[in-house]
């Protein structure tokens, strides 16, 4: 049966079929597997049997599994675009090391969304295919704009009555300027906020300031517990994003996570792009991506071993991989598919309707290049946006499968491509493998979470477990009722 | 001779048998070094391909000592890349057409293909 190979650290061979079955053999085992020198009753021959990558006895059957496994896979295709982002302003009360090249003062409305471009958004968000929508409040800070943020619902939900898909709404908000009355809405609305939080005070603190210039961090915290009184706990999800100095802190990062009883954390490597290349902190976040990787590994072990004992935390980038990994499901994750999620799972509405596939996308465009605009809803029809040859472009160029360097990876399977950070940082969409950071961390993280996965350690098996199947460890191993 | 490596001050350079080693290996292993090195392919005596690589000023210490065992071994990782696809390539694409526009008759096409079904 078909597989694809390539050596790793631990002088072993790691073998991956067409749906990720996955495998790690010594040397001498590998040249024996492709030189057919394994007999069929050893114990190697049926591990190796089991996972699909030999057979000794009828074949078609064996193929009609992996085609099924393989269409499994790839169930993120069939329904198109779900993650709909709407920035409904570009103002915003904070003004974060991040994103300062998008973000404008709060006085001054014209980077406000209108409302009647808010109601074409939502016609173009409603002619999806897909039947699971979720609309992204986006900003600066939209609670900023929030009549059109209801303006979005209200029309989304009205429409949404002949359309009868399942409607999700998150806004993305620094949460500083969050009120009673807003918090309300948000509830009645079935509304759940989505907001950043870097770590303890003196991290948070270092890139997410006020207009003023003063941290956010003590406001932050007073209107977390304000809207978790409303909303509920779990109203409200906090990211995280890695800047250089937070490298050394992921641990104590990790711990305000569980002190403040979120369900998880997402480790995330900021974009090196989008940011002013004179601002003075740009070295906070254009940092080796291997620094980045070692503060993940261990980051990661921290959470397992937190986990063990007794306090839950998901990591969410490692969730995603060990699902693609482990189970034979599909994850759509929208950074790393193949092809591309950028436009054909999420795609992102700018304050003056203008389309981009991604939110990089976009602040390529704020920066002057328009490459990857794909039209207006003002001005142009759901088809013209989401066939416009930029769309169709970015689709042929990201598939793992024909591109240099991933075309040969036995990674494939759980690995996507990038083509807007390949243009952004390399130049070209295709990108070049050898020296690409995003394929370097990927790689490196993907790889570790096989080598985890070979040592079999109870504990850590139990632990990835309940984080796939959103489970109690106490549930993974037997030991209390299935609550979901 | 199947493949001469030739040192160099800053690389090195590989003769290699065509009998041995396909275009698409070559270029495939030369593009997965081509973070470390600078790389040139170009036509040898007949039969043989020329392969230079001339480290790059940016190429770790770590990497320097072991570019030349680290093009050899991806050569034959590639090699043997090709081999496979040419073994199982046309299973890898029932497996894929099988998946999103299922045969009416897999087992005559799976026939074919290993020759048993
Ligand atoms: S990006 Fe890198 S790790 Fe991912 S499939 Fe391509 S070569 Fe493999």
């Amino acid at each position: 049966m078909p597989f694809r190979f390539s050596p790793v650290a631990s002088n072993r061979m790691l073998v991956v079929n067409e749906v990720g079955e996955f495998i790690f053999l010594d040397r001498q085992t590998f040249e024996r597997l492709v030189s057919y020198d394994l007999a069929p009753n050893t114990g190697i021959f049926l591990d190796l049997k089991g996972k699909h990558f030999v057979t000794d006895t009828a074949v078609t059957p064996v193929i009609d599994l992996l085609a099924t496994k393989y269409r499994t896979k790839r169930e993120f295709l069939k329904s198109f675009t779900g993650l709909h982002m709407v920035v409904v302003t570009l103002r915003c009360n904070q003004r974060c090391n991040y994103c300062h090249a998008s973000s404008q003062p709060t006085d001054q409305q014209r980077w406000d969304m209108t409302p009647e471009t808010a109601v074409n958004v939502v016609h173009k968000i409603m002619e999806s295919p897909s039947e699971v929508i979720k609309i992204e409040f986006q900003g600066g800070e939209p609670l900023l704009n929030f009549e059109v943020v209801k303006t979005v619902v209200r029309e989304a939900k009205r429409l949404n009555r002949k359309k009868n898909k399942h409607l999700d709404f998150v806004i993305c908000t620094n949460l500083t300027l969050v009120d009673a009355p807003t918090l309300e809405y948000c509830k009645k609305e079935g509304i759940t906020l989505s907001t950043s939080l870097d770590g303890p005070k003196e991290i948070h603190d270092r890139h997410r300031l006020m207009r003023t210039g003063e941290g956010s961090y003590d406001r932050f915290m007073q209107n977390l517990h304000f809207s978790r009184s409303i909303l509920g706990h779990d109203g409200v999800n906090p990211l995280m994003t890695a800047s250089q100095e937070s490298l050394s802190h992921f641990n104590e990062i990790v711990d305000q996570y569980a002190a403040l009883g979120f369900q998880g954390i997402f480790l995330r490597h900021v974009n090196p792009y989008g940011y002013a290349q004179n601002d003075a902190t740009i070295q906070s976040f254009v940092y080796p991506m291997e620094d980045f990787v070692e503060a993940y590994k261990k980051a990661l072990l921290y959470i397992i071993e937190l986990n063990l004992a007794g306090t839950p935390l998901v990591e969410g980038y490692a969730c995603i991989l060990l699902s693609r990994i482990l189970t034979p499901f599909c994850t759509g994750f929208v950074d790393l598919q193949s092809p591309t999620g950028a436009g054909i799972n999420g795609v992102i509405y700018d304050f003056n309707g203008e389309v981009y596939p991604c939110d990089e996308a976009r602040m390529l465009a704020k920066m002057g290049d328009r490459r990857f605009y794909l039209g207006n809803v003002n001005r142009d029809s759901y088809l013209d946006i989401f066939t416009s040859p930029v769309l169709q472009e970015l689709i042929e160029v990201s598939c793992v499968e024909t591109l240099p360097g991933c075309h040969s990876c036995p990674l494939q399977p759980y690995c996507g491509a990038d083509p807007v950070r390949n243009y952004a940082i390399q130049g070209d969409l295709v990108g070049h493998r050898p020296t690409s950071d995003f394929c370097m961390k990927h790689k490196a993280i993907i790889e570790f979470l096989l080598e985890l996965i070979d040592q079999d350690d109870p504990g850590v098996m139990d632990v990835f477990w309940s984080w796939i199947t959103n489970r109690t460890l106490a549930e993974v191993r037997g030991e209390a009722p299935c609550s979901n | 001779m199947d493949a001469k490596v030739k040192r160099k001050p800053g690389g090195f350079e590989v003769i290699l048998s065509k009998a041995l080693y396909e275009k698409e290996a070559v270029f495939a292993a030369t593009y997965a070094l081509s973070g470390l090195c600078r790389n040139r392919v170009e036509p040898a005596q007949a039969g043989y391909v020329k392969v230079t690589l001339e480290l790059l000023d940016s190429c770790p210490d770590a990497d320097r000592a072991r570019v030349e065992n680290k093009f050899m071994n991806e050569l034959i990782d590639q090699q043997l890349r090709l081999d496979l696809e040419k073994r199982y390539g046309a299973i890898r694409r029932l497996i894929v057409q099988q998946a999103f526009a299922p045969l009416d008759n897999l087992k005559a096409a799976v026939k074919k293909i290993v020759g048993r079904d």
